[in-house]
C-alpha cells in the first residue's frame, strides 16, 4: 500500500485539488484507492458529494474508538473510496496529543487497510503540527504543490527544516508548481529558477485555469470533465512522476 | 457495457470439489475478482487479468487456497459474456448511492450494487425488487468439475478381463487427457500424472497379462514403455528444478545465489526436454498406437466373459506382488547394493499400483451400505499407511541417488565452460548433502521393513484379500 500526501504549510496553494486529481487518476488505473481527507474544512469531502460528518465524530477514530473502516464512503468513482472529513478534525492536533506515540498513529491507524487499498491519498490541513508530523511519518511520498512567489524557496525549506528533516521517515518530496500564470514574469523565472535550486522541485506546471477552478461546480476531477485540458494533462504527468 | 465473466479452475477441478468458486469480471477497462469460499461467503479482490497461479492472487486469498491449488495451472473452466446497462442511484446531493445493472446474455438479470457507506440508502430499493413477482432469484453458477476421466466402475463380480480392460482404457483416457496441457507446458502436473499413468498401464499390463487376449501385452507392452521412457528426461528436470530452492535453502546463505546459473541451466535443459516430448507425442506412432490399443481393449470389454472373476483374479495379483516385496525385502542386507533396494521399490509400486486400480474392490464399506462388505475400512488404510511410509524410505534413497548423479553429470559439464567454478562448488555442497540424505535412508530400511513385514500388517493384509499369503 502506498501513502501519498498532500501537503503544504501555505493554504490555498492547491492541495485538494492535487489530492482528488492523484487520488483518482490512481483508480482509474485499476489501483485500489482511498482518500482520507483530514481537513476539517472538508473540501475534498465537498467535492465527492459526501456529507463532511463521521458518525461518532472524525476523533473517535484518531483514538480508536471507532475502527476506520466503519467510516469509509464510496465515492462516484469505481475504486475510489473516500475517509470524510469532520469538523471534529480542527481539534486533530489536542487527540494525537493524547495518544502514544502521536507520531507514528496515522500510520498505525492505516494498517489494518494494507489488503484492501492499493494507494492512500491524505489531504493535509495547512499547519505545522503534530497532525503533520504524524503524516511524514505515515507517507511513502509528499507532494508539495508549489504557488511560484518570492517566498517559495523559503516555503519550501521551511518544510523540509521543521517538518522532513527532524522525522526519522524518509519520504519521498515530490514539488511541483501549482496555479501557475505564465502570464506573470516571476512565475516564469520561479518555475526556471527553483528546480535548480532543490532537487526535489520537479519543473511540472499545473497552470491556474478556469478549468480547475470548475471543480467546485462540476464536483469531479478535472480528468473526468475535461480530460484533454492542459491541467488534465499535467495530473497525469504528476501522478506518473509520484507512482514512479 | 460488455461483461465477461470466468471462472477457473485448477485442471482436476479441485476448488469447485472444495466448494469453493473462482471468477474473474472483467468490465472493459477494469476487473476484479470474485471468490466464493466453502462457507458461501463471497469475497470482491483486485485482478485486472484472471489468475493463473495461486501467486497472482493477494496473499491472503493465495494462503486461503494455496492448499487446494499446489503447483496446478488455474485454466478457465467456464466463460459468459453479456452486455450491462448501468443506472446511477442518486441521493438529493445527487451523490451515486447504489447502480442498478440491468444484463443482457446468459439470462437476463437485474442486479442492484449498494456503494459502500450507503447500503441502508439502497435498502428500499433492493426490498422492491425482492417483492417484484416479475422478477426471480438469480441463481449462481455453481462451477463442476471440469470433464476429465473417470474411473470405470468395476465389480468383484465381473469377469477380470472386462474389469483390467476398462481400467487399461481409463487410464489411456488420463493419458490422452494430459497430453495437451503437458505439452503446452501449462504445469508439471499434467506429465507428473500422464506419466503415473503409464507406470499404472505398465504394471497392469505386466500383473494382468494372463487375462488378457493372447498376444496382448506384447504387442502393446513395449509402446507403453516406450511412452514411460518419453517422460523420463522431462520429469526428471521438472523434480530437479522444483527441487533447487528446496536444496539450495540447505546451503550456507553466501552460497546459495552460486545455484542460479545451474537453475538457469537446467531450466534451458527442460525446454528441450519438453520440446521433444510434445513432438513424440503428437507424432503419428503415438496416434496409431492409442487407437488401436483404444480398440483392441474395447474389443476385450465386448468378448463373451470367461473365469476367472475380478475379485478373485485381483487377490491373487495382489498377492503375488505382496509376496515379491516380502521376498526380495528379506534379501537385503547392509552389504546389498543399491540396485537391490531400487528394484524391491519397483515391487512396492506394483503392489501399491494394484491396491489402486483395483480400489473399488478393496475399498470395504465404510457407512456399512452393504451387506457383502466389512463395515471396516481402517485395516485396509492402515496397510497402505505401512506400505506408503517403506515406498517413502525408498524413495527417499534412490531419488537422492539420482539427482546426485544428475547433479554430477551436470558439473562434469563444466568441460564445455558451460557452469562456472562457484556453481561447481555449490553443487559439490549438495552432493554432500544428498549423500548424507542417502545415507539415513537406508539406515533407516531395516526398521521401517520389518515393521512394514510384522505380524500386525500381515494379517491386515490377510484380511483385505480374504485368503492367507
Amino acid at each position: 500500500m502506498k501513502v501519498v500526501a498532500c501537503y503544504a504549510i501555505k493554504g490555498g496553494v492547491g492541495k485538494t485539488s492535487t489530492a482528488v486529481n492523484l487520488a483518482y487518476l490512481a483508480a482509474a488505473e485499476g489501483r485500489r484507492t482511498l482518500l482520507w481527507d483530514l481537513d476539517p474544512q472538508g473540501a475534498a469531502t465537498y467535492l465527492f458529494r459526501v456529507k463532511p460528518k463521521v458518525r461518532g465524530g472524525g476523533v473517535a477514530l484518531v483514538e480508536r474508538r471507532r475502527p476506520l473502516e466503519d467510516a469509509i464512503k464510496a465515492t462516484d468513482f469505481d475504486g475510489l473510496d473516500l475517509l470524510p472529513a469532520d469538523f471534529s478534525y480542527r481539534n486533530m492536533d489536542l487527540a494525537l496529543d493524547a495518544t502514544k506515540k502521536p507520531t507514528e498513529r496515522i500510520s498505525r491507524l492505516l494498517q489494518p487497510l494494507a489488503d484492501d487499498y492499493d494507494v492512500v491519498v491524505l489531504d493535509c490541513p495547512p499547519s505545522v503540527s503534530l497532525l503533520s508530523e504524524s503524516v511524514v511519518w505515515a507517507a511513502d511520498v509528499i507532494v508539495v504543490p508549489i504557488v511560484p512567489s518570492a517566498l517559495s524557496l523559503r516555503t519550501f525549506d521551511q518544510m523540509l527544516e521543521h517538518l522532513v528533516a527532524p522525522s526519522k521517515a524518509n519520504p519521498r518530496i515530490v514539488g511541483f508548481f501549482s496555479m501557475v500564470d505564465r502570464r506573470k514574469r516571476q512565475h516564469r523565472e520561479v518555475v526556471r529558477w527553483l528546480p535548480t535550486q532543490r532537487p526535489q522541485v520537479s519543473p511540472l506546471v499545473v497552470p491556474a485555469a478556469t478549468i480547475v477552478e470548475a471543480m467546485g461546480l462540476e464536483r469531479a476531477p478535472v480528468s473526468v470533465y475535461a480530460p484533454r485540458s492542459a491541467a488534465a494533462l499535467a495530473y497525469g504527468e504528476l501522478w506518473q512522476l509520484v507512482d514512479a | 457495457m460488455t461483461l465477461r465473466r470466468t471462472w477457473v479452475d485448477t485442471p482436476d477441478g479441485n476448488l469447485a470439489r472444495k466448494g469453493i468458486s473462482l471468477m474473474h469480471v472483467n468490465e472493459g477497462w477494469r476487473g476484479h475478482l470474485v471468490l466464493r469460499d466453502v462457507t458461501g461467503t463471497t469475497t470482491e479482490l483486485a485482478g485486472a487479468q484472471p489468475p493463473l497461479w495461486s501467486e497472482d492472487l493477494p496473499p491472503a486469498t493465495a494462503r486461503q487456497i494455496a492448499a487446494f491449488v499446489g503447483l496446478r495451472v488455474l485454466v478457465p473452466v467456464r466463460s459468459e459474456e453479456s452486455t450491462a446497462t448501468v443506472l446511477a442511484l442518486l441521493n438529493r446531493d445527487s451523490k451515486t448511492v447504489g447502480r442498478v445493472w440491468f444484463e443482457r446474455g446468459h439470462g437476463d438479470r437485474v442486479r442492484l450494487q449498494a456503494l459502500r457507506g450507503y447500503e441502508a440508502q439502497t435498502a428500499a430499493l433492493e426490498a422492491a425488487l425482492e417483492a417484484d413477482e416479475r422478477l426471480q432469484p438469480f441463481v449462481p453458477f455453481e462451477p463442476k468439475r471440469p470433464p476429465m476421466p473417470r474411473r470405470p466402475p468395476i465389480t468383484g463380480e465381473m469377469p477380470a478381463m472386462h474389469a483390467v480392460a476398462s481400467v487399461l482404457t481409463y487410464l489411456l483416457d488420463v493419458i490422452e487427457w494430459n497430453i495437451a496441457g503437458a505439452t503446452a507446458r501449462l504445469d508439471t502436473e499434467f506429465l507428473r500424472e500422464l506419466r503415473v499413468a503409464v507406470r499404472r498401464s505398465r504394471t497392469a499390463l505386466k500383473l494382468t497379462a494372463t487375462v488378457l487376449p493372447s498376444g496382448f501385452v506384447d504387442e502393446f507392452g513395449p509402446s507403453m514403455s516406450w511412452i514411460g521412457d518419453l517422460t523420463t528426461p522431462a520429469r526428471d528436470l521438472d523434480v530437479l528444478v522444483l527441487m533447487v530452492p528446496e536444496l539450495a535453502a540447505a546451503l550456507p546463505a553466501h552460497v546459495q545465489g552460486d545455484l542460479e546459473p545451474l537453475r538457469v541451466m537446467l531450466t534451458e535443459e527442460n525446454a528441450r526436454a519438453y520440446a521433444e516430448l510434445g513432438a513424440n507425442l503428437q507424432s503419428a506412432r503415438f496416434a496409431d498406437f492409442a487407437t488401436e490399443y483404444r480398440n483392441k481393449l474395447a474389443d476385450a470389454i465386448a468378448a463373451p466373459a470367461r473365469p476367472p472373476l475380478a475379485a478373485e483374479a485381483a487377490s491373487h495379483w495382489a498377492a503375488a506382488a505382496m509376496r515379491r516385496v516380502v521376498r526380495q525385502g528379506s534379501q537385503i542386507t547392509e552389504a546389498s547394493p543399491p540396485e537391490s533396494l531400487h528394484d524391491l521399490r519397483k515391487v512396492c509400486k506394483e503392489l501399491r499400483y494394484c491396491l489402486q486400480l483395483f480400489e473399488p474392490l478393496w475399498v470395504h464399506d465404510a457407512a456399512g451400505l452393504h451387506d457383502d462388505k466389512p463395515a471396516d475400512d481402517v485395516g485396509r488404510r492402515e496397510f497402505v499407511v505401512e506400505l506408503k511410509a517403506l515406498q517413502d524410505n525408498l524413495g527417499v534413497y534412490q531419488d537422492s541417488d539420482v539427482q546426485n548423479a544428475t547433479l554430477r553429470r551436470w558439473a562434469e559439464s563444466t568441460d564445455t565452460g558451460q557452469l562456472p567454478a562457484s556453481t561447481v562448488l555449490a553443487i559439490g555442497r549438495l552432493s554432500v548433502h544428498l549423500e548424507a540424505a542417502q545415507a539415513a535412508a537406508r539406515a533407516a530400511f531395516a526398521e521401517r521393513f520389518k515393521q512394514f513385514t510384522s505380524p500386525a500388517n500381515r494379517r491386515r493384509f490377510t484380511a483385505l484379500i480374504g485368503s492367507e499369503l
